[in-house]
């Protein structure tokens, strides 16, 4: 008895959950510091599925645009926290329910 | 040995040496920086109009490519550049007056970035080029650290920006599962003389979402509004113009010309094109026309441009890929003088209200002129230069058949017309408000906007200008004419 093999697929199907998850994430939750984590949750999903991609492809490349993902993420996160930050110093507050001051 | 003196690298190096002079120089010299930032962002486009200082350094060329799309768009970002600098030497930072220097330096960082984007021909070199623009474009709209609106506009970007940056990621991910690499060319071979590939499908509709984002394209345009309204208007005008037009780039270079071109792939996303372009338009024009705040109403014209633009790629073929070239170097001749109107006006009134035009055009009848003229030509009425490109992106839409979105885009260019014209009935027939600052207009504007204006009535003349310009950035299509043969 056996179960079938893990391939490029499942890593595939994985990867596109984690991102739906990720996705839900910046679009529903209210607190900035969330909304930036499930950022980060979808960048690393793209990195699964890279990751995947240069395991079965026997391809390098993939998992040198990981690297990239991973610095550009950090830098992201730099500005990001550096902006939430200064939010907080203005405002006393990081709920993304408190910013209406743009509205139609 | 020149090919180090190619544009990115000038400009990388103007950012930190400003940087470093604004840290490290005496007050003496520190004062002069806003000088020195204009000079070196002039003296960059000057350098990038000739042809030397196209040859890029060799180790970059499995990455970039210096095309006629590179030359014809590199002199388009400089020129924002040196726009946008301009605008921020008078941009008031009221408490964050120390660090202007900062905010001087910074615009050349996120133009490094466009100018690579324009020369990319591997989807990895798209991808850190972009973050180069978005990390950059966060910082400069969260500039105005004691205005709550910038720094919610700061915010909104990032979180937009990183959901774009990930459907990118996704895309090459899934691009790398399904062809095994991201090299356009590369990509036009592996797909050529197959049906289409259902993962490179996968991800080109990934990236497409993508880059929506980036052009605010219904229905990723959300953020625009909020974003140009809380920016401070130097980094709304880069956002409006250099920023949007590095989005059409590239989804001309992926859709067009590039990767993602041939007939296969083209069945399946004209419609898809056609459709978000008329959704786009739509709801571009109807939102603009009930705004009063003029940085929001430019953010929904903004869109509605896009959608003209992503109209003329839907259509295929060449006609299209010019029509969206000669587009936008027209929107751009047009917004940015308005962009400047605007930020000259914001330094008066303190706001951007569509409510201190009322009467200006009485008060200060130079720059009116100037601005009426702009944005008549961003409606696209003859005999400016809005209107022969707006009428090739209905004539791609006839030649190539689509009746529904043909019929759409006349009704909103028509529409369209209200959006423009209310801040002109403003200036002109409108009573003047009961406080006029004591202040008036700087001499420079008059010249500026009245030089605009003429610029758009010429060219709106001799519309062949735009077409040469057109011609001359599709020159070279080596890859995809092969295929096609």
């Amino acid at each position: 008895m056996m179960l079938g093999e893990i391939t490029l697929g499942h890593y595939l199907a994985l990867s596109t959950l984690l991102f739906l998850v990720g996705l839900a994430g910046v679009l529903l939750r209210r607190s900035l510091l969330i909304v930036m984590m499930s950022l980060e949750l979808l960048l690393n999903a793209a990195n699964l599925a890279l990751v995947a991609a240069a395991r079965f492809k026997g391809i390098p490349d993939p998992q040198v645009a990981v690297f990239f993902v991973i610095t550009v993420a950090a830098a992201e996160v730099a500005v990001g926290l550096a902006i939430l930050v200064a939010i907080f110093r203005l405002k006393k507050t990081t709920s993304a329910e408190d910013f209406a001051s743009l509205k139609f | 040995m020149s090919a180090w003196f190619c544009p990115e690298i000038l400009l990388t190096l103007a950012g930190v040496g400003l940087i470093l002079v604004d840290t490290l120089a005496p007050e003496q010299v520190r004062r002069r920086t806003p000088l020195l930032a204009l000079l070196a962002a002039m003296g960059i486009l000057g350098w990038s109009l000739w042809p030397e200082s196209r040859t890029l350094p060799t180790s970059w060329l499995s990455l970039f490519i210096s095309d006629g799309l590179a030359a014809v768009f590199k002199p388009f970002f400089l020129f924002c550049l040196v726009a946008v600098v301009g605008m921020a030497t008078r941009y008031r930072l009221e408490a964050d007056e120390a660090v202007r220097g900062e905010f001087l330096a910074l615009p050349f960082f996120p133009t490094a970035g466009l100018c690579l984007l324009v020369s990319a021909r591997d989807f990895l070199a798209v991808f850190v080029a972009l973050e180069l623009v978005s990390i950059s474009l966060y910082l400069l709209t969260a500039f105005h650290r004691t205005k709550p609106a910038s720094l919610e506009a700061g915010i909104k970007l990032l979180v937009m920006g990183g959901l774009s940056t990930g459907f990118l990621v996704m895309g090459i991910a899934w691009l790398y599962a399904g062809a095994g690499t991201t090299e356009f060319s590369k990509l036009l071979l592996t797909q050529a003389g197959t049906g289409a590939n259902p993962a490179v499908l996968m991800a080109a509709g990934l990236i497409l979402a993508g880059i929506g984002f980036k052009v605010a394209a219904v229905p990723f345009h959300a953020w625009a509004p909020d974003v140009y309204e809380g920016s401070p208007t130097p980094v709304t005008a880069f956002l409006a113009v250099a920023s949007k037009a590095a989005g059409l780039i590239l989804l001309l270079r992926v859709f067009g010309i590039g990767a993602f071109a041939l007939e296969s792939m083209g069945e399946f996303f004209r419609p898809i094109l056609l459709t978000l372009g008329i959704a786009t338009v739509t709801l571009g024009t109807l939102a603009a026309l009930p705004q009063r705040d003029f940085k929001r109403l430019l953010a929904y014209s903004g869109i509605a441009h896009a959608g003209f633009m992503i109209l003329a790629l839907g259509t295929g073929g060449e006609g299209g890929v010019g029509t969206v070239v000669a587009y936008l170097w027209a929107y751009l001749l047009a917004s940015l003088p308005v962009l400047l109107f605007v930020n000259e006006m914001e330094r008066l009134h303190g706001s951007t209200d569509l409510r201190h035009l009322d009467g200006i055009g009485r008060r200060e009848p130079g720059p009116s002129l100037g601005f009426t003229l702009c944005l008549l030509s961003m409606a696209g009425l003859p005999p400016l230069v809005g209107f022969p490109v707006k009428l090739a992106v209905l004539a791609n839409l006839w030649n190539a058949g689509e009746r529904p979105a043909l019929v759409v885009a006349v009704i909103m260019a028509v529409a369209g017309l209200g959006i423009y014209l209310t801040p002109i009935r403003a200036m002109y027939w409108e009573r003047e408000a009961d406080a006029i600052p004591a202040r008036r207009f700087p001499p420079f504007l008059f010249w500026v906007m009245v030089m605009a204006g003429l610029l758009n009535v010429w060219l709106g003349f001799q519309p062949q200008e735009l077409v040469r310009l057109a011609e001359k950035s599709l020159s070279p299509l080596p890859v995809l004419e092969a295929i096609r043969e």
